[in-house]
């Protein structure tokens, strides 16, 4: 086995003459959580896309486990995916939609990973009945439950309650622990504190990483911590990651 | 791929569209069937119904069901399943769901009203059997257009424009021509222009089973010596399905390029 699990090496993605990834690589390791950090439109939707499969690309490669993910739709049963607006068939309760699932991964989901979302308790209920926070805590346990080696999360905290928002971080911090490979998006800098290993911040189409713990304030003071990678965000190009 | 049918049949099934869809067909069915004079003349009033409503109803939830999903779509799409399994399923859960309500519901009350014996079988099998190919059609159009344009209002604006034009303005156009060239022999290129439109190949179909055809006068006649044969029953229904398959072929074609 490919001792990374996600490889990422001179993507390239336009739409039309736009090009917005540029020679984007990446590697991403077990048993850590990368978070893709970048403004508005630069290109860490597109990139999670190209990834999971919705988004075609002609140059560059992405290996997940070792396979080419342009080869077929089988390297997906590595990753657990947590969009940030979860969709399913809206009369399908959370327990038809749990084996739907686990019937197309072929592979019987173990809930138990996820438990502390609290599903258990409102898997008789049809999706279209669930507020925003219950659907992605279905979503959660969903992307944690088929034991998949890579997670790929965007914006997993964003519609969450404080109390559900912690139980998922430490969700996630024990998914890292078992040697899981995370990937994350997020405007949340607060999350970023809690679980971020590397921060690769996407300027102009291309990764500048950075380790999360050389940021300033990491793990000192939150405040610093955030104003660094807010100026890491908006610096040049070429440039180091901010410094406030 | 039978995971997702299997799936998606049951939402549809739950879902309030396609049960209204059945009950509006029964009600009016029983009550053309009722109130007309003869049971041809109740099929025909059903008729002007499906021609109607049938293409509206299929490209309207068509494009409405592609839409909504897209949520759906996307988080399938990351899981081992391929685009042309999970488009597949849904797109034949949705049909088989508009085709049993459509089907059942005006099934039970035209065999309810006679039609059941002898040649009766062949025109209402020729009325539902066109009427499902007419759903299949629009529901194929409806996420063709739904895979292509991006923006939903123009998606939906789309399809409504396509609606109105096979159903109204063809028909309007070919009237105008076959008016304004009325010295020539245009025989061939009515034919022809029939094959263009899955509605009026509906329509033709049945009219022809109801003997409609002298109402027509002399178009009439050169219908009917060519879609009352079996061989123009046959080419009709043949056209019909490729206004099936060929907008299904140009979708998963679109399909594999298309950035979700």
């Amino acid at each position: 086995m490919n001792a990374v699990p996600l490889s990422v090496l001179d993507l390239e993605k336009s739409y039309g003459r736009k090009r917005v990834l540029r020679g984007f690589s990446l590697e991403a390791r077990p048993g850590t959580v990368t978070a893709i950090l970048g403004s508005n439109g630069s290109g860490k939707s597109t990139f999670m896309r190209c990834l999971l499969g919705l988004h075609v690309f002609k140059t560059g490669s992405i290996r997940v486990m070792g396979d080419d993910v342009r080869k077929g739709p089988d390297y997906r049963k590595h990753i657990g995916y947590m969009p940030q607006y979860p969709g399913f068939p809206e009369n399908l309760t959370v327990r038809e939609i749990a084996k739907l699932v686990s019937q197309v991964r072929k592979i019987t989901p173990d809930f138990k990973r996820g438990g502390e979302m609290g599903v258990d308790g409102f898997l008789d209920q049809k999706w279209k009945t669930l507020s925003g926070g219950m659907k992605q805590k279905v979503n959660a346990t969903l992307a944690v439950a088929f034991d998949a080696p890579i997670l790929v999360l965007d914006e997993p905290t964003a519609s969450l309650d404080p109390a559900s928002r912690l139980k998922l971080v430490d969700l996630l911090k024990r998914e890292r622990g078992q040697g899981k490979c995370i990937l994350l998006s997020t405007h949340m800098l607060g999350d970023l504190w809690e679980l971020a290993d590397t921060l690769a911040f996407l300027r102009e189409g291309k990764v500048h990483a950075v380790p999360a713990k050389d940021m300033p304030g990491m793990g000192t003071d939150i405040g610093l911590f955030e104003r660094s990678v807010a100026a890491g965000l908006e610096a040049p190009a070429e440039g180091p990651a901010g410094k406030p | 791929m039978r995971a997702v049918l299997a799936f998606c049949l049951k939402d549809l099934f739950r879902s309030r569209f396609i049960g209204a869809y059945f009950l509006f067909y029964l009600a009016a069915g029983y009550g053309l069937m009722q109130f007309a004079t003869t049971s041809s003349a109740g099929l025909g009033a059903l008729l002007s119904l499906v021609l109607f409503l049938a293409p509206l109803c299929a490209i309207v939830f068509g494009t409405l069901y592609f839409y909504q999903s897209r949520g759906f779509q996307e988080l399938m799409l990351a899981q081992p399943v391929s685009r042309k399994a999970l488009l597949a399923g849904q797109g034949l859960a949705l049909s088989l769901a508009l085709s049993l309500a459509f089907g059942l519901g005006l099934g039970i009350p035209t065999v309810a009203a006679g039609f059941h014996g002898g040649a009766d079988i062949l025109m209402l099998v020729i009325f539902l059997g066109g009427g499902i190919l007419l759903h299949l059609s629009f529901l194929a159009l409806a996420f063709l257009i739904a895979l292509t344009v991006e923006d939903r209002l123009r998606g939906f604006s789309t399809s409504l424009v396509l609606w109105l034009f096979m159903v109204f303005l063809y028909d309007g156009g070919l009237l105008f021509i076959l008016t304004s060239f009325s010295d020539y022999p245009l025989d061939r290129f009515t034919i022809g222009a029939i094959l263009l439109n899955p509605v009026d190949l509906e329509r033709i179909l049945v009219l022809m089973q109801l003997d409609a055809s002298v109402l027509l006068g002399y178009t009439g006649a050169v219908f009917r010596r060519f879609f009352g044969t079996t061989l123009g029953i046959t080419t009709a229904l043949g056209a019909l399905t490729l206004w099936v398959a060929l907008p299904t072929v140009w979708f998963f074609r679109r399909l594999e390029k298309k950035d979700f």
